[in-house]
């Protein structure tokens, strides 16, 4: 047989990530040995109740038909309102918003329509593994912009100017951030819209956590003079209403850009399940109540696990202002992030994301989501505080 | 320009503009009957509805294994095995956000820049597009009504070259729906043994089949399953295309390489979407039988109707329910034909050169609406084209 695979396979990634972690866990299950999963980011709350009763009465009522494949409208104006009472933007449902398959299609589209071989898109770094899977297949190249140093994220101007070249085309942000749970402020926001502007750059911002600032209010960088019509927002119900497995996420950008992404978005999945979007309006017109009882019990989630971690010997790590993850330095102890959560996976039933997964600079980091029950953290928080005092230097 | 040159080369959908015509027409009060549409016109069976909604209310709420479910794929391999005799374990299957994804990750995982690939003529408009999107090159066969949609093996055997990495089939076809035979498949499969090819062969047609005709799926002649991509759905075989719920079914090292793409892609299908699917699948064929059965009595209507019509010759398709009739008689091609049904009957269809330069004297009529609403637009068809001058 000739070799079939293309060479955007071939390109793929080899290390050791979260999958392979995510491999091992599964075998010590299927064994019969208790894991708990904190290399996963997935709430553990079920959807809220009237979400799913609003598809099923949907689905009842014989929504079970293709709906535009844009979305339907009832779901982009919803959100459109929603957008706008929390951030001020104003979309126009019927030509600035699509309703994709989760983020992830939402950004499959995005580097479908905007990047060719060749194109840079600078990110930075350490950032969500996925986009550079996706990147990997556009042929585009990345451009890590390392902001983490010292245990300290900072966004410096000279680190991005110093990486842009007239191959240069996008900017990604990811604020509040998967794996650090950092949350940017004015200042970075700023400097970002600036570059932007200056260069005449893209911003592709995913805010898929913007429900989870535990400090302040979030600000999407859209806000910013001249940036809105520059600036692709992807967003998704996933986490914010613990809709992970209805797979309903949307892109908002000025009208030029969607009708082309909602162009792409036909090729890959025609539309999102109808029902499901169903289930989306009900969420993004009436559901709140629910979704601050979440965000509180993740703000104290996080107390506790940045508490005992402070506990802690010989690691450190970014206090979390957002999201659900930390991002653990376990350098000192002699081993990368990588052997750190195999060998806590395989000893203590624990799994964590190497830091590998998250950008070319963080082998001797962990990513720890705390998405799942406070009985499983207190659990691992308990199990983590011994296997890192038995493996003391 | 901003948008990438890859975009750049596929054209707005016809299709598409066709509705917003018709649509345009029916806000200045025109009453119009659409037989353009792609979907069932049936609700989907009770049972699979209810399989949805306790999957809801019972939490299956969050993301499954990227290929699906284990129940669903289990329920896959069992149908795949008792329709065809083929054997797939689970690990060979992804449930994909219909068969639209499937092929977008099948044509997209193999396919780089420069490679050739063979697709119908005429053809599902992805099966272009995906490619060129890919900087692969789409190179048509000819499906002709003269060959009774037959693919022409012939003409495929001239057509491969040493750059020829897979052949796209269509089987049942959208839009002509001819059913590839026994005989015409073994020749493909052996053109793809001998030359070393990889097949995609989308059957999600392949449950809406007619008289005596047969669906065999190229993937169970001898040496196929393990270069054959298969896919097929839910959407058009138990009416669930708002669903979207598709699937791939493949040999383990095609099968991997293909999970990456799809969970980079969209992670997963819905979760509760799966749990219809395993209903469908496992429960009662009825209400897929009672629609199939539909579907013959309108497509042997309209048939007739149309072979009625001056200047109309029509096959009588084995499978789906598209009617594609050819329109020699008229003096007009498709799209002119198409255009004139419209403002003329107030009736819309697609014009076949939408799916190909063999579908220019050609449009597709969908079967998928009620037997008075066929009846209405045959009728107003035949009256419509009786005033044309012929040649």
């Amino acid at each position: 047989m000739k070799k079939y695979f293309n060479d955007n396979v071939r390109r793929y990634p080899k290390q050791k990530g979260t999958f392979e972690i995510f491999s091992i866990a599964n075998e010590k299950e299927l064994v019969g040995e208790k894991v708990i999963h904190m290399e996963i980011g997935r709430p553990d709350f079920d959807t809220p109740k009237a979400i799913k009763e609003s598809a099923i009465k949907a689905i009842e009522k014989g929504q079970v038909h293709y709906t535009e494949f844009i979305g339907s409208f009832d779901l982009r104006k919803a959100i459109s309102e929603r957008e706008y009472s929390k951030t001020g933007l104003s979309y126009n449902p019927q030509k600035e918003i699509v309703i994709t398959v989760g983020a992830t299609e939402g950004l499959y589209c995005i580097w479908n329509v905007f990047l060719d071989p060749g194109d840079e898109i600078m990110i930075p770094s350490p950032y969500y593994v996925s986009y550079s899977r996706q990147l990997t297949y556009s042929g585009a190249c990345i451009v890590e912009v390392p902001i983490l140093k010292n245990n300290e994220i900072r966004y410096n101007m000279d680190d991005f100017k110093s990486r842009l070249t007239d191959k240069t085309k996008i900017i990604l942000l990811n604020s509040p951030n998967n794996p650090t749970g950092y949350v940017m402020t004015d200042e970075d926001l700023n400097m970002i819209a600036e570059l932007a502007i200056e260069n005449d750059l893209l911003v592709v911002s995913d805010e898929c956590y913007d429900s989870f600032v535990f400090e302040g209010t979030y600000k999407s960088i859209a806000t910013l003079p001249g940036m809105r019509e520059r600036t692709i927002v992807v967003n998704s119900s996933s986490k914010t209403f613990s809709m992970t497995g209805w797979r309903i996420g949307y892109i908002m950008a000025n009208e030029d850009f969607i009708r082309e992404m909602n162009r792409s978005h036909s090729q890959t999945s025609v539309c999102a399940t109808s029902f499901a979007q169903a289930g989306a309006i009900e969420a993004y017109k009436n559901v709140y109540k629910e979704v601050d009882i979440m965000i509180e019990e993740f703000k104290s989630r996080r107390d506790y696990v940045a508490n005992c971690l402070n506990k802690m010997d010989n690691i450190s790590f970014i206090n979390p202002k957002g999201a659900f993850y930390v991002f653990i330095n376990v350098g000192k102890l002699g081993m990368d992030g990588t052997k750190f959560s195999e060998r806590l996976l395989r000893e203590k039933g624990i799994a964590l994301s190497p830091g590998i997964s998250f950008g070319s600079d963080w082998m001797d980091y962990v990513r720890l989501a705390y998405s799942c029950s406070m009985d499983n953290i207190v659990e691992a928080m308990n199990s983590m505080k011994d296997f890192i005092e038995d493996n003391k230097i | 320009m901003i948008q990438s040159k890859k975009m750049g080369g596929i054209p707005a959908s016809r299709i598409r503009k066709m509705f917003d015509e018709a649509n345009l027409l029916r806000t200045k009060g025109r009453d119009i009957i659409s037989l353009a549409l792609g979907e069932p016109d049936f609700n989907t069976p009770p049972h699979i509805i209810d399989a949805m909604v306790d999957a809801a209310r019972s939490g299956s709420t969050h993301y499954t294994a990227n290929k699906g479910i284990v129940e669903l794929r289990q329920a896959i391999c069992s149908k795949l095995l008792h329709d065809h005799n083929i054997h797939y374990n689970v690990d060979e299957i992804i449930a994909t956000v219909g068969v639209t994804e499937g092929v977008f990750i099948a044509l997209t995982s193999f396919l780089d820049p420069g490679d050739e690939v063979l697709i119908p003529d005429p053809t599902w408009l992805n099966y272009i597009h995906v490619p060129v999107l890919n900087g692969a090159i789409p190179v048509v066969y000819t499906v002709s009504q003269e060959n009774n949609f037959q693919i022409s093996i012939d003409e495929v055997k001239k057509k491969i070259t040493k750059r020829t990495k897979m052949i796209v089939i269509l089987d049942p076809s959208n839009p002509t729906g001819g059913v590839q035979t026994k005989e015409t498949l073994s020749k493909v499969a052996e053109l793809a043994l001998e030359h070393d090819l990889l097949v995609l062969s989308d059957e999600i047609y392949g449950e809406i089949i007619f008289d005596d005709n047969i669906h065999y799926s190229i993937a169970k002649f001898p040496g196929m399953k393990e270069r054959t991509v298969l896919l097929n759905g839910f959407s058009k075989a138990y009416a669930m295309t708002g669903w979207r719920l598709g699937y791939v079914a493949a040999s383990q090292k095609l099968i991997d390489v293909m999970n990456r793409l799809h969970s980079f892609n969209v992670t997963s299908t819905a979760t509760m979407v799966q749990w219809g699917g395993v209903a469908a699948l496992n429960g009662t064929q009825e209400p897929m039988k009672y629609m199939v059965k539909e579907f013959q009595k309108r497509r042997d209507f309209l048939v007739e109707a149309l072979n009625g019509t001056k200047g109309l010759n029509c096959l009588n398709p084995g499978g789906t329910f598209y009617v594609f009739p050819k329109i020699r008689g008229i003096g007009m091609s498709g799209d002119e034909y198409a255009n004139y049904l419209l403002h003329e009957a107030g009736v819309a269809v697609v014009p076949g050169s939408v799916f190909g330069s063999h579908g220019t004297h050609h449009v597709r009529l969908s079967c998928a609406t009620s037997m008075d609403e066929l009846t209405k637009a045959a009728d107003r068809i035949y009256h419509a084209t009786e005033k044309l001058p012929g040649y």
